[in-house]
């Protein structure tokens, strides 16, 4: 049934009739004219006259040509508009000490070629690419008389500086992040990745927004038929406004109703460099530092690229720590509930008495009691993001005291049950992936449920469960559960276990990358 | 399409609640019984109003005097600070209810509805049944019997049989623990420290001893007024009757002959002096001789191993001589201790509780199937049988100083 409901909901998905109404929308009412004055009026009723929309209208050096530069404002580097673009225009034609043709093609041709010490030009006659360009941060240079445009690539917007990502902290390792700015986000990896076989596959999305979105892979690692895949689903993307990574990633995700990430976000370079040497594909998009990776597998999430720089016995035990954290945080309220509820006897018999005794008095069952105070955990988290940073650390000092000690005092609740709720938090927070600790947030609630009703034994179907769940979900058709199932051995020196990076010598099988090998002379331990 | 996944939810909402949360108490609310003693009632005014009730309901032969330890965890909090509006008005940590009845599950019952909290058995540390009870025939394998038979108690709880009173061994008050069967439980375990205690039995060996064809050792509990005594043993007979105790001295013999020892002294006097060994372990090796069936021989080889832990007498512990003469000297007396338990047992109770005959079952199985029935029982071939002791000692260190 389920299945069902899913299928109508991607028919529904591929048969929306979006895209051709917006194409209609596009098609061009005008035509590039000859006439200068006509082709401003036309901009301006295109644009609907903007408030940033720059027109400067102007002679060519000493003739008594005109020309019009188009832009928007802000949008462009006005250094180089003023330096290369106005002063070349107004000035160096006449001191080139040529005589100027009198053939607005031909003075258009010479600008093209002679005048603008500018790295990037275009030609054009579509005004619909023009306004295009324009929108995109381009300058428009329209010559009267003249049948074509001159498109000058200069972008230049004020644009974030680079700060260490917020989200994904390490302590040791590279401290830069991405940008809003989908140029700089390209350098960062052309840095870092200095293959030949690196490719940046551009495209836009978004019918209105029209966000330049990039395709990055090495062309000599990755699986064709994978990169094939993700360009077919990026193909099907059919919306008018693309903000964030998020819409695409949830527009080419496997399985929507999955709690669980299907594809890994980061703001951290190094591990997409990392990632596309693994064999991976990123997605980057313009506008937001959160570069999509793809395929992904659980392991990863759990991972931290701190793993790979601190000595192999560090980042083994720091993955099986953040393993342990993924149990304890979605189980433990669960465990708790079902070991007060139902099997006090599974207790040590003196931590049991003691439980006992701290629950003397609390007026609730032990579920409404965790239900309570996991909940509130969850507002206290929610409101500390909203904050800004100094209101946030009220918050929690707040929150923490108010809920740590006066409830206890209250009898409200159970010191014990304090205990397990910061337990929890504290191991939900040692989960390296956002979008994963969200996952086992909404879980956590899940096997608290199945505690309350069944006891142990629901905690037990609640992982077997989860379990299932996992083994059928897949990241753009790989396994999810790779290498634990289908089984890898192969692979397993780089998933609970962190090996000597001596040892690691070959890609992860599950992606099946062209070249397996790692390292120079291939041979393979 | 809706109406399929509105009966979905339905159904697993409806199956979610039908099956679930049937066993659900809250810890607070459970009593939480940690010792259980059985005697024999001191007064029969309760089984004659009983009997002038309901003449014709069915009886048992022997009532019972249970009485229940429940912890009253409020209590365990020191001073108890902090939370408020909890229900104990005493500071004490334990309450004791007795109650009598022909059947024990009817007494356990029965204290339902004199306590809020119902009992829960599945942190029973003790269980202490009365000499008194356990003297009669088959009274001890009925008391025994519920917990065994309920699925919800342990079978890692320690019995004891009480010279006495069991009701006034969880009575003590004892000055380091709250509860006295925890108490009771941690004495129970200090075998490594002394060895004139038998090692712990929990309710799964006894059911395990019932079901044997032997004669059995369980630990004798005294209690005084503030605190019990761990000591000694109670020797079952192959009818699962009481039959007799050992002492103090006879139940380290009984150690050693079971390969029991873990811990504990030797003395022995070297010149007129006193000089202790501090025992680390003991082994015990058996060897039959099933030549006469009717007449078997038994050696039983004690090796004890320790240290010097005092020397009254001034001499020098290095020399090698002096030493042979320090280790003979305690196996003399290792070899009377022996000696001691083996006249108790063989000759006055009759009862294998050195565990003989299990010994002739693992190692001459043939012999065993042909005797197994005359063995303490028929032809009574264990008072019949012959039981030698060797004991060797070997001091592995003399201590910190020499003189």
């Amino acid at each position: 049934m389920l299945r069902r409901f899913l299928t109508t909901r991607r028919k529904k998905k591929t048969s929306s009739p979006f895209i051709k109404k917006a194409l209609q929308q596009q098609s061009p009412p005008v035509l590039l004219s000859t006439r200068l004055q006509e082709n401003m009026e036309t901009i301006k009723t295109e644009l609907g006259a903007p408030h940033d929309l720059l027109i400067r209208s102007l002679l060519i050096g000493n003739t008594r040509h005109m020309c019009a530069i188009v832009a928007i404002d802000g949008l462009v580097n006005s250094d180089m508009l003023h330096d290369q673009v106005l002063s070349h225009i107004q000035l160096m034609i006449s001191m080139a000490g040529k005589s100027v043709p009198d053939e607005p093609q031909t003075i258009l041709g010479l600008l093209y070629e002679e005048v603008l010490s500018v790295s990037e030009l275009n030609k054009s006659s579509n005004l619909i690419d023009i306004i295009d360009c324009v929108l995109s941060g381009d300058i428009a240079l329209f010559v009267d008389g003249a049948s074509e445009v001159i498109i000058i690539d200069s972008k230049g917007w004020k644009t974030r500086a680079t700060e260490e990502p917020v989200s994904e902290g390490v302590v040791r390792g590279p401290r830069d992040g991405f940008t809003e700015n989908i140029r700089d986000n390209t350098v960062r990896i052309r840095r870092r990745v200095k293959d030949k076989n690196l490719r940046f596959d551009g495209s836009y999305v978004g019918v209105r927004s029209k966000t330049a979105l990039i395709i990055a892979y090495i062309d000599s690692i990755v699986d064709p038929e994978m990169l094939n895949e993700v360009k077919r689903r990026i193909a099907t993307i059919d919306i008018d406004e693309v903000e964030e990574s998020g819409f695409v990633e949830q527009w080419i995700e496997d399985d929507f109703l999955s709690p669980f990430p299907q594809i890994h976000n980061t703001e951290r370079p190094d591990k997409v460099a990392a990632a596309l040497f693994q064999g991976r594909v990123a997605i980057l998009l313009d506008g937001t530092p959160m570069v999509l990776i793809l395929p992904i597998t659980i392991g990863l999430l759990l991972h931290s690229p701190e793993d790979y720089y601190d000595r192999w016995i560090a980042g083994t035990l720091a993955r099986l720590l953040r393993y342990l954290a993924a149990f304890l945080a979605v189980f433990s309220p669960a465990f708790y509930i079902a070991l007060v509820t139902f099997h006090p006897g599974l207790i040590p018999s003196d931590l049991a008495f003691s439980i006992a005794a701290t629950r003397d008095g609390v007026p609730f069952p032990a579920f409404v009691e965790s239900l309570m105070m996991v909940t509130t955990m969850e507002l206290l988290q929610e409101a500390g993001l909203r904050l800004p940073k100094p209101i946030g650390q009220t918050v929690g000092i707040v929150g923490g005291l108010v809920i740590g000690d006066a409830a206890v005092s209250a009898g409200i609740v159970s010191p014990v049950m304090v205990i397990v709720v910061a337990l929890t938090a504290i191991a939900s927070f040692a989960i390296p992936s956002y979008p994963l600790a969200i996952a086992f947030r909404m879980l956590r609630f899940l096997a608290m449920f199945a505690a309350a009703i069944f006891g142990i034994y629901g905690v037990v179907l609640t992982f077997i469960m989860i379990m299932i769940h996992l083994t059928n979900l897949t990241s753009i058709g790989y396994p999810y559960l790779a290498p634990f199932t289908p089984q890898m051995p192969q692979d397993w020196k780089d998933l609970i276990l962190r090996a000597p990076i001596t040892f690691l010598r070959k890609r992860p099988g599950s992606l099946h990358p062209k070249d397996e090998t790692r390292t120079r002379t291939g041979d393979s331990t | 399409m809706n109406k399929r996944i509105v009966s979905l939810c339905l159904f697993v909402t409806l199956l979610t609640l039908v099956a679930g949360c049937w066993d659900q108490v809250q810890i607070e609310e459970r009593g939480f019984v940690v010792g259980v003693t059985i005697d024999v009632p001191r007064s029969s005014e309760t089984e004659k109003k009983a009997n002038q009730e309901a003449p014709d309901k069915p009886k048992g032969k022997q009532r019972f005097l249970m009485t229940h330890q429940i912890v009253i965890p409020g209590g365990l909090i020191s001073g108890s600070q902090g939370i408020s509006g909890g229900q104990n008005t005493t500071d004490e940590a334990f309450l004791n209810l007795s109650s009598e009845g022909d059947s024990l599950f009817e007494v356990s019952r029965e204290l339902s509805t004199r306590i809020s909290r119902n009992p829960f058995y599945q942190h029973l540390k003790i269980l202490v049944v009365s000499e008194e009870i356990a003297r009669q025939a088959s009274t001890f394998t009925d008391a025994v019997d519920i917990l065994l038979r309920d699925p919800d108690s342990r079978r890692s709880s320690k019995v004891f049989i009480s010279k006495g009173d069991a009701r006034k061994v969880i009575e003590v008050r004892p000055k380091t623990e709250k509860i006295p069967s925890l108490y009771i439980n941690s004495v129970g375990e200090n075998i490594n420290k002394n060895s004139r205690m038998l090692p712990e039995v929990t309710i799964g060996d006894v059911h395990q001893y019932l079901l044997n064809q032997y004669s059995f050792a369980l630990p004798r509990i005294v209690a005084e007024k503030e605190e019990v005594k761990v000591a000694g043993s109670a020797i079952f007979s192959t009818k699962n009757k009481l039959i007799g105790f050992l002492g103090e001295e006879e139940t380290e013999g009984l150690n050693f002959l079971t390969g029991h020892v873990k811990g504990g002294l030797l003395k022995a006097k070297y010149k007129d002096n006193l000089i202790v060994l501090n025992i680390h372990g003991a082994k015990k090796s058996v060897e039959a001789d099933i030549r006469d069936k009717k007449r078997i021989k038994f050696t039983i080889k004690i090796q004890c191993e320790g240290t010097i832990f005092e020397s009254y007498a001034k001499i020098d512990l290095l020399n090698a001589a002096i030493m042979q003469q320090l280790q003979a000297a305690f196996a003399k007396e290792n070899e009377r201790l022996c000696r001691d338990t083996i006249r108790k047992v063989h000759q006055d109770l009759k009862a294998d509780a050195i565990g003989l005959g299990s010994h002739l079952k693992q190692n001459h199985y043939s012999l065993w199937k042909q005797i197994r029935d005359d063995w303490e029982q028929g032809q009574k071939l264990f008072e019949k049988s012959e039981i030698h002791v060797e004991a060797n000692v070997y001091i592995r260190n003399i201590g910190g100083i020499n003189k």
